[in-house]
């Protein structure tokens, strides 16, 4: 058994090789320590796809919620992410439109943030395919924080007495060097962690708690398919809600688009069609989740409708005929003619979907 | 020292290596189908979007067309069919849809069938939530299958085919088939049977839907102005027919 004393030095070589290899002797990489932070994903939550390049640290994270409420990334050092989207109203606007640094009125209602870490498109029309591609649009866009990029890292990187951005963004990702893309990769950290798990829904899922025979009875109106069967084939007297705001991985959206009846031409709103350019596309809108839809008013992507009242009855009446009205609607059959009873039953189910932990969470809040 | 010392030693780190490689080699080996999935209106090239004329001459305009295939099996001329386990999406609005076959390297073979499963196999639908899947995209995970779940008790939509007639006003129609009483199989033969080569990943076949055959069969037609609408559970008839009608109008492109 001779010893390979020549292979013990090939041996030996190669883990000193390995090592150097290893090592960066250019950067200390000791200082850079990031401390992975734990998501929890709640019981029946599918799993969130986090892109590998942007992995949830607790210091990205709260760098995120720093930025997300930063004021000074707009123009007039007024206005911050969180100006648009109140914790109140479940991280969205109160308003139909959301009004600019300049005065500048949008034209769309500004979404609620709530558990768009499973989303898979961003926007009213899902022109952005990514949260972190979402998250750069408002800052430069004129009409909201009107605040080119390079004057807005410009901000961050010069302030230091504060804040301390450039070490909270080394600390973050390895590098003092703030740009666009580090700031939207932060603030994306910060909104993946806003989850909704707490509704009164959730936890009589969870089994914590009973549905009020009213909410129950909505729950099922919910999942059953719309009209009466002597005038809709194979109507069942339910609320068709099902279809578009699918309960899959409890987020209540099928992240699809569609055309739900609000007009009969879109000349003032093309929706999904200005992204692919398709005529089929006309009208249609991506589908919003339904958590928190009782705190969210108004609704519709142009906030047209103030309760919840309004939209039952919108479906009820079946919605306005157009060349795309997607074929879920009853416009034609005269709508879902639901029972007084019936909408209120409807209402009472929506209400349990209402998580006030979530939009009272101390994480969430302002941090300045 | 004494470590390497041991001839022992040498000789499991030498069949640690040659076990890498054989694996390796094995892997190496599997052949692989790439199934392209088209879609045609009697017999003609057709895109989701267009409107083609029905039996009446009544223009149809459909908008979504989507599936679940699975449950494939290849038929091998000599040891018969062979399973493959496979689920794929396919939406026929999207650029080069797809499905992708592994088979298990033993060997050329001489191929002269296909079978394909029409929906999601039972043991995968109902009671199956798709947030369990640990990847979300897989096809019959959260993302990967949005759009096309009833909610976990109800399963997986099998087949969505979706649209209007170009009435005025215009008729929508849509045909949801699920449930695993419409699960169906089709099954295609070749004239002649073609060569799967061990090892050889770039085999390419080409699978056609003629969607005006999910409306119009020899023993059955659907009107839509008639028959506008199903989602299975609430009109399983209608169900039935649309999925009979959609499993004869495939076809193997030659």
């Amino acid at each position: 058994m001779r010893v390979s004393f020549t292979s013990t030095k090939v041996l030996g070589v190669l883990i000193a090789g390995m090592t150097l290899v290893g090592c960066d002797c250019n950067e200390p990489e000791s200082l850079w320590n990031p401390t992975p932070y734990t998501l929890e994903i709640p019981p029946f939550f599918p799993p969130m796809d986090i892109p590998a390049d942007n992995p949830l640290t607790e210091e990205g994270v709260h760098l995120g919620r720093m930025l997300f409420w930063e004021t000074r990334l707009s123009e007039n050092n007024a206005m911050s992410c969180g100006t648009c989207h109140l914790p109140k109203v479940s991280f969205a606007d109160p308003e139909p439109y959301s009004t600019g640094v300049t005065g500048a009125i949008g034209n769309r209602n500004a979404m609620a943030l709530i558990n768009v870490g499973w989303a898979s498109s961003y926007f009213w029309d899902g022109r952005a395919l990514t949260l972190e591609e979402q998250i750069l649009e408002p800052v430069a866009h004129p009409d909201e924080m009107n605040l080119p990029w390079v004057e807005a890292v410009n901000r961050l990187a010069h302030d230091e007495t504060n804040t301390k951005y450039p070490q909270r963004f080394f600390d973050a990702f390895g590098t003092t060097e703030i740009t666009a893309d580090l700031v939207s990769k932060a603030i994306a950290q910060f909104v993946r962690i806003m989850i909704s798990s707490d509704s009164k829904f959730d936890q009589w899922r969870r089994g914590e708690v009973n549905l009020t025979d009213s909410e129950y009875n909505g729950y099922q109106m919910f999942l059953r398919e719309g009209g009466d069967p002597e005038v809709v084939q194979g109507g069942q007297f339910g609320a068709d809600c099902f279809h578009c705001h699918g309960e899959a991985g409890l987020q209540f959206s099928d992240h699809l688009f569609h055309n739900n009846g609000l007009d009969s031409h879109f000349e003032a709103d093309p929706g999904r069609a200005l992204i692919t350019g398709s005529p089929l596309d006309s009208g249609r809108f991506r589908t919003p989740t339904l958590r928190n839809v009782a705190l969210s008013a108004p609704f519709m992507h142009d906030g047209r409708f103030n309760t919840l009242e309004e939209v039952i009855e919108h479906y009820n009446t079946g919605g306005v005929p157009s060349s795309t009205i997607d074929p879920f609607m009853k416009y034609s059959s005269g709508g879902l003619d639901l029972a007084p009873s019936q909408k209120e039953d409807l209402i009472a189910f929506l209400h349990t979907l209402t998580d006030t932990v979530f939009t009272q969470n101390s994480a969430f809040q302002n941090p300045h | 020292m004494s470590i390497l010392n041991s001839s022992i030693t040498w000789v499991s780190v030498g069949a640690l290596v040659l076990s890498m490689v054989t694996t390796s080699c094995n892997r190496q080996r599997d052949a692989k189908i790439r199934i392209a999935f088209d879609v045609v209106w009697d017999g003609d090239a057709y895109e989701v979007g267009e409107s083609a004329p029905d039996l009446q001459g009544r223009l149809v305009q459909l908008e979504r067309l989507e599936c679940y295939v699975s449950d494939f099996y290849i038929h091998d001329v000599e040891e018969g069919w062979l399973a493959i386990d496979t689920v794929a999406r396919i939406n026929f609005s999207l650029d080069d849809p797809h499905a992708l076959l592994v088979v298990p390297g033993r060997g050329d073979r001489s191929i002269d069938g296909l079978r394909m499963g029409l929906g999601v196999p039972e043991d995968r639908n109902v009671d199956v939530d798709p947030a369990s899947y640990s990847d979300p995209n897989h096809p019959l995970g959260y993302t990967g299958s949005a759009g096309l779940h009833w909610g976990w008790a109800a399963g997986y939509i099998f087949s969505v085919y979706e649209g209007r007639l170009l009435t005025e006003p215009n008729t929508p129609f849509t045909y949801h088939a699920g449930d695993d009483k419409t699960f169906r199989t089709t099954e295609l033969m070749w004239a002649q049977p073609w060569l799967l080569e061990y090892g050889r990943k770039d085999h390419e076949i080409k699978l056609l839907l003629d969607a005006y055959k999910c409306l119009h069969g020899d023993d059955d037609i659907i009107d839509p102005e008639i028959d506008p609408e199903t989602h299975t559970g609430n009109n399983l008839p209608l169900a039935i027919r649309w999925v009979d009608l959609y499993q004869g109008a495939w076809a193997i492109q030659p």
